[in-house]
């Protein structure tokens, strides 16, 4: 591919950022731009794995991503692993030779358009390559994170690219099969039930949860532990609040009336209440103390709220098997 | 619009945060767990301001006393004796954007009605990655650089002007604001 192709940004229902990286921006793009919705990838993120109050995560340990699972299994598109090559074989092999594109991991310290890392932060960051003109030594790019697609120097991205060597121990890239999407109608109920049984899994453990709590004093030593996993537990709620969204709106699988007013509503304050948990706790551990009656407190109506989303789910669920 | 009859509202009783700092006169604010503030010589202190054609008293900063509100479920009396259209606000948050609700009672013809809506306000760094600011927002004020700690960190930052619709025809009574303290409010103004 040697034509710059137009990625368009992913257009989201929310107004929200949070759950969406960089590479995740650059794949929900790869697939809108061939005409194919991106919303089943969240289809089923949700999450709360709760072992002790010292160790919860939104994930089981050693769970991937459902993003990733999906893209395979609901998409087909499968990844080919770029390790430790060098940059003009890629360009060659995969842009020029397969007319495809391939995701790249390097230094963004060499991204110029990033106007606050460039020079100045060095970190992993993705961009897709899209087309490669050897004859201009230049290649097309897209990026989301910041939003970015022209055409750059070989040299500029040559350097992010091995920049990742020093990040990373190894050049990394891969290449993601041309995606199939299967028919909506068909992965509903199926990836309806894995959310609704992600839901029911954490709600068991947010009552463990409130129950453990009961038997602590104080709890401003836990508060740090909690920070990270916190905010991938909301980013669940978020994306998966997206997906509802699109279901709501999608024309074809006309499920207006069957998703419930309120759940959608139940959904965004869900999501505001988490926040408000997460940052909460960590204003009053500044303060020096965080009272246990604090946390239960916010917790209270969190579960209250992740049961009734349960409840929703559940019932969309019962609609769509009487439709079948 | 307007704003012939804006109304800027007398927010200090509500001050529960210190954002400002003011290194030279030894004042440092801290707005979270990661001492974030900011540069007070950069920003308007105890004036009257013009974002977007509205008046906004930002407060004054050069005192270690407290100069915004961190949102914690606050309920601001208000009372208004005469109907507005907007309220405007100049806000940030820290650690993500966020939505959450806002809720207004209203004096309508004698009769208490309570309102809900929904106020966005955008993470301070939020242009750093992003060309826009996420819930519509307007940039209020500019700044090259923010303090974490006694650290300069010279990433441009802003503060956001958003603007929440009002009942016309009603008399705004009460503000009560969302419950999450990494949300920052400067000043409000009825239009």
């Amino acid at each position: 591919m040697t034509e710059d192709v137009l990625f368009a940004r992913p257009e989201l229902y929310t107004s929200g950022t949070h759950f969406i990286d960089c590479t995740e921006f650059l794949i929900c793009s790869s697939l809108t731009t061939r005409g194919l919705p991106f919303h089943w990838l969240f289809s089923d993120s949700w999450g709360f794995n709760y072992r002790s109050l010292s160790d919860f995560s939104a994930l089981a340990q050693g769970e991937p991503l459902p993003f990733w699972t999906n893209l395979e299994k609901l998409y087909g598109m499968r990844q080919t692993q770029h390790h430790g090559r060098k940059l003009k074989e890629l360009a060659e092999e995969v842009i020029l030779g397969r007319g495809s594109t391939v995701m790249l991991t390097g230094d963004i310290w060499h991204i110029p358009w990033s106007t606050i890392c460039h020079r100045q932060t060095h970190m992993n960051h993705d961009i897709l390559i899209t087309g490669y003109n050897p004859r201009a030594g230049e290649l097309y790019v897209v990026d989301f994170v910041p939003e970015y697609a022209g055409w750059v120097g070989f040299d500029v991205i040559e350097a992010f690219f091995s920049g990742g060597i020093e990040l990373n121990g190894s050049t990394y890239g891969f290449e993601l099969s041309a995606p199939q999407l299967q028919p909506e109608g068909e992965m509903l109920i199926r990836q309806l039930s894995s959310a609704h049984a992600r839901i029911q899994n954490g709600v068991v453990g947010l009552r463990r949860m409130q129950a453990d709590l009961g038997g602590q004093a104080d709890c401003t030593g836990l508060i740090d532990l909690w920070w990270n996993p916190l905010k991938q537990i909301v980013a669940f709620r978020e994306s998966f609040q997206e997906f509802l969204l699109f279901l709501y709106h999608h024309p074809e699988l006309r499920l207006r009336d069957a998703i419930r007013e309120n759940t959608l509503e139940t959904l965004e304050t869900l999501t505001s209440k988490w926040f408000s948990f997460r940052n909460n706790l960590k204003k009053l551990q500044m303060k020096g103390q965080v009272p246990v009656a604090q946390i239960s407190s916010r917790l209270a109506p969190i579960v209250e709220l992740e049961t009734r989303v349960l409840e929703d789910i559940g019932a969309l669920l019962a609609t769509l098997f009487q439709k079948e | 619009m307007t704003t012939a009859h804006a109304c800027a509202l007398p927010l200090a009783p509500y001050f529960n945060g210190k954002a400002v700092s003011w290194p030279d006169l030894g004042i440092w604010g801290c707005m979270e767990h990661t001492f974030t503030s900011l540069p007070g010589p950069l920003l308007p202190n105890g004036e009257t301001i013009e974002c977007a054609g509205i008046p906004f008293h930002f407060p004054a900063t050069d005192t270690p006393a407290d100069d915004h509100i961190s949102c914690e479920g606050q309920t601001l009396d208000v009372r208004c004796d005469r109907p507005y259209r907007q309220l405007a606000l100049i806000g940030v948050t820290t650690w993500g954007d966020y939505e959450d609700n806002v809720f207004f009672t209203y004096d309508n013809g004698g009769q208490t009605v309570r309102a809900k809506t929904r106020l966005g306000l955008s993470d301070l760094c939020k242009l750093w990655d992003y060309k826009q600011l996420s819930f519509g927002e307007r940039i209020a004020l500019r700044l090259p650089y923010y303090w974490r700690g006694d650290k300069p960190l010279e990433f441009p930052v802003g503060l956001w002007l958003q603007t929440l619709d009002l009942d016309p025809g009603a008399l705004l009574q009460t503000i009560e604001l969302p419950d999450n303290p990494y949300m920052y409010i400067f000043a409000i103004t009825l239009v």
